[in-house]
């Protein structure tokens, strides 16, 4: 699709017109600054307009700041469906079902940690699985694995990793209704049942940062963040477990959108209704992966804690907890009637004006490229109104895994860090460029806009320390 | 995937196949072998290939995973349907994206 086919709206808001391609039900959002308009690809724009012909699609396919060509939807796409006209898809969530990001902030401070950095971030990497098919030590029954996809991170807690307030500080409070693990297959709970409490490989990865600015004091004083404090941010998601559940109703849903007669755009997008035996089906495994990546999540932080513990007799606070790919059954306001919908979110955050956590916004966790900043945001009634209360989730790929393996090289990318002051450990350096910073859009700009569009709102900049790249 | 320098040929794993299209054949293929790595340990390094109609069995060649001694590259976390497309002329023609 060519970039000719875009209406600029706004300073930040692009518009798809309904009539760009064939079949669309509602036109096309994508928010971005003049900067960023120079990443896009057309893939991506392609992308949107594809999501846009799905059955009972509401207002708009929408395109985050961090917008990107992915499998289907685009990364950075958000798109809510009609509870009993729309449809599920496994393509508008993606294969890494929850992978998402966790914030624990420390009672340590900058100063304190600088000298022990490299003691500190070899003992996280001695203590947390990360890599190529990495596996976890927990040794899990079937029943026990049943229980982590049905309770999510309340098993964990249940089981010790972790203390109860930890539930209230993520999203959905760590466990998503409606999973039945009877609908996730054999091969789903072989390849999750070794992974449980593993980083994985690719962009995940476990950062030392540090509060650098703060930008809403009354916020940042709630989530308990001060200026030059010591955090720990995750980024993980359901492993083995999400990617196999994927596959399995990708393939089963070739089959079922031409038994209800859906037209699809592109092969990666194929969906049945919400309504239907199969798309209940296919929530309870998505809810399960979903609940699987929580506890994933949960049993991380006990090792972090753990070795806060052992080596600065201290502990560490989750901040909170958030999904990134994911599909919510969720109440929006849309053309002033309340409706249930289900909201795909590939690539995106929540980020609503409300929430029981801090009894104020939601908290927001966009981490940046490895070596550049990270950001806590708060939602907002204007997420409410215009993404279906969604924002961002990172900076955004420009530069494909092979690409910047082509263009840059691990000394080069490490010494920047090294520059840095920042400490990196890995099992692959020859992954390393694949998270440099070239290869991702600025974060900054990507925030700047979120910020400017009024669909999240800073709290405070966090800036890495060291780094442990899955 | 594992460096295919270090594996040895000294095993055989036979899949059998079958599928309504190449491209779904291709796919579950794939996905097949992903499945053969991950959880049967499977070190594949040559695969023999025999097309009947819509069924393919494809002999397998390589070793047990050994996590010492082969070494790992890219992750591939999924086969996916991204521009998936399987031509015939005088030979085949495949292109598939990896989730990785």
């Amino acid at each position: 699709m060519a970039f000719e086919e875009l209406v600029k709206l706004g300073e930040y808001v692009w518009e798809v017109p309904q009539d760009a391609a064939l079949r669309m039900r509602v036109p096309g959002r994508i928010f971005l600054s003049e900067v960023l308009m120079q990443h896009l690809e057309r893939g991506a724009i392609q992308q949107v307009a594809n999501v846009a012909t799905l059955p009972g699609i509401q207002k708009w396919s929408l395109a985050m700041p961090d917008v990107h060509t992915g499998y289907g939807f685009p990364i950075g796409g958000v798109a809510a469906f009609d509870v009993s006209e729309g449809v599920l898809s496994p393509g508008g969530v993606g294969f890494d079902i929850n992978c998402g990001t966790r914030l624990l902030v420390t009672t340590l401070f900058k100063e304190e940690i600088e000298p022990r950095i490299d003691e500190l971030i070899t003992t996280l990497f001695e203590a947390i699985p990360s890599g190529l098919g990495s596996k976890g030590p927990l040794r899990l029954s079937e029943k026990e694995l049943n229980d982590v996809f049905f309770g999510g991170a309340k098993w964990a807690v249940n089981q010790g990793y972790g203390n109860p307030v930890d539930l209230k500080h993520c999203e959905s409070n760590g466990c998503l209704d409606g999973a039945d693990p009877a609908k996730v297959s054999p091969l789903a709970k072989k390849r999750g049942k070794p992974q449980l409490g593993s980083l994985g490989s690719g962009n995940h990865f476990l950062e030392i940062q540090c509060v650098d600015r703060i930008f809403d004091k009354k916020a940042a004083d709630l989530f308990g963040l001060k200026e030059q404090q010591v955090c720990i941010m995750l980024h993980s998601g359901s492993r083995g477990a999400g990617h196999q559940i994927c596959t399995d109703y990708l393939k089963m849903f070739q089959a079922a959108s031409r038994k209800y007669s859906i037209a699809l755009s592109d092969k990666q997008l194929a969906c049945v209704p919400a309504d239907s035996q199969e798309g209940r089906d296919y929530f309870s495994a998505m809810a399960a992966a979903a609940n699987y990546a929580w506890t994933n999540r949960q049993v991380m932080s006990f090792w972090v804690r753990d070795v806060l513990e052992q080596k600065f007799n201290t502990t560490a606070t989750l901040v909170y907890d958030v999904a990134h790919n994911i599909a919510k059954l969720e109440k929006h306001t849309i053309d002033g009637e309340r409706k249930e919908v289900y909201v795909h979110r590939k690539g995106a955050t929540r980020a609503f004006d409300k929430d029981e956590s801090y009894g104020i916004e939601q908290p927001v966790l966009i981490p940046g490229s490895m070596g550049t900043a990270s950001y806590v945001l708060h939602g907002t009634k204007k997420a409410m109104s215009t993404t279906f209360g969604s924002t961002c989730h990172g900076a955004g790929r420009v530069l494909s895994r092979k690409a910047a393996r082509r263009s840059l090289t691990w000394k080069n990318v490490t010494e920047g860090l090294q520059r840095k002051h920042i400490a990196i450990k890995t099992h692959d350096l020859s992954s390393v460029p694949e998270e440099a910073p070239e290869a991702y859009k600025p974060i900054d700009e990507v925030i700047d806009v979120v910020s400017k569009l009024g669909i999240s709102e800073a709290v405070a900049r966090l800036t890495p320390m060291g780094v442990i790249k899955g | 995937m594992v460096l295919l320098d270090e594996v040895e040929l000294n095993k055989t794993c036979t899949i059998k196949i079958g599928s309504d299209s190449y491209e779904n054949l291709l796919y579950d293929w794939l996905a097949e072998l992903l499945i053969t790595f991950e959880i049967g340990r499977f070190a594949g390094k040559k695969c023999v290939v025999r097309i009947v109609g819509l069924s393919l069995t494809p002999d397998f060649l390589g070793e047990r995973l050994d996590p010492i001694r082969h070494r790992l590259n890219a992750e591939v976390k999924a086969v996916t349907y991204n521009n998936l497309a399987v031509t015939k002329n005088e030979i085949y023609h495949a292109e598939v994206t990896l989730d990785v």
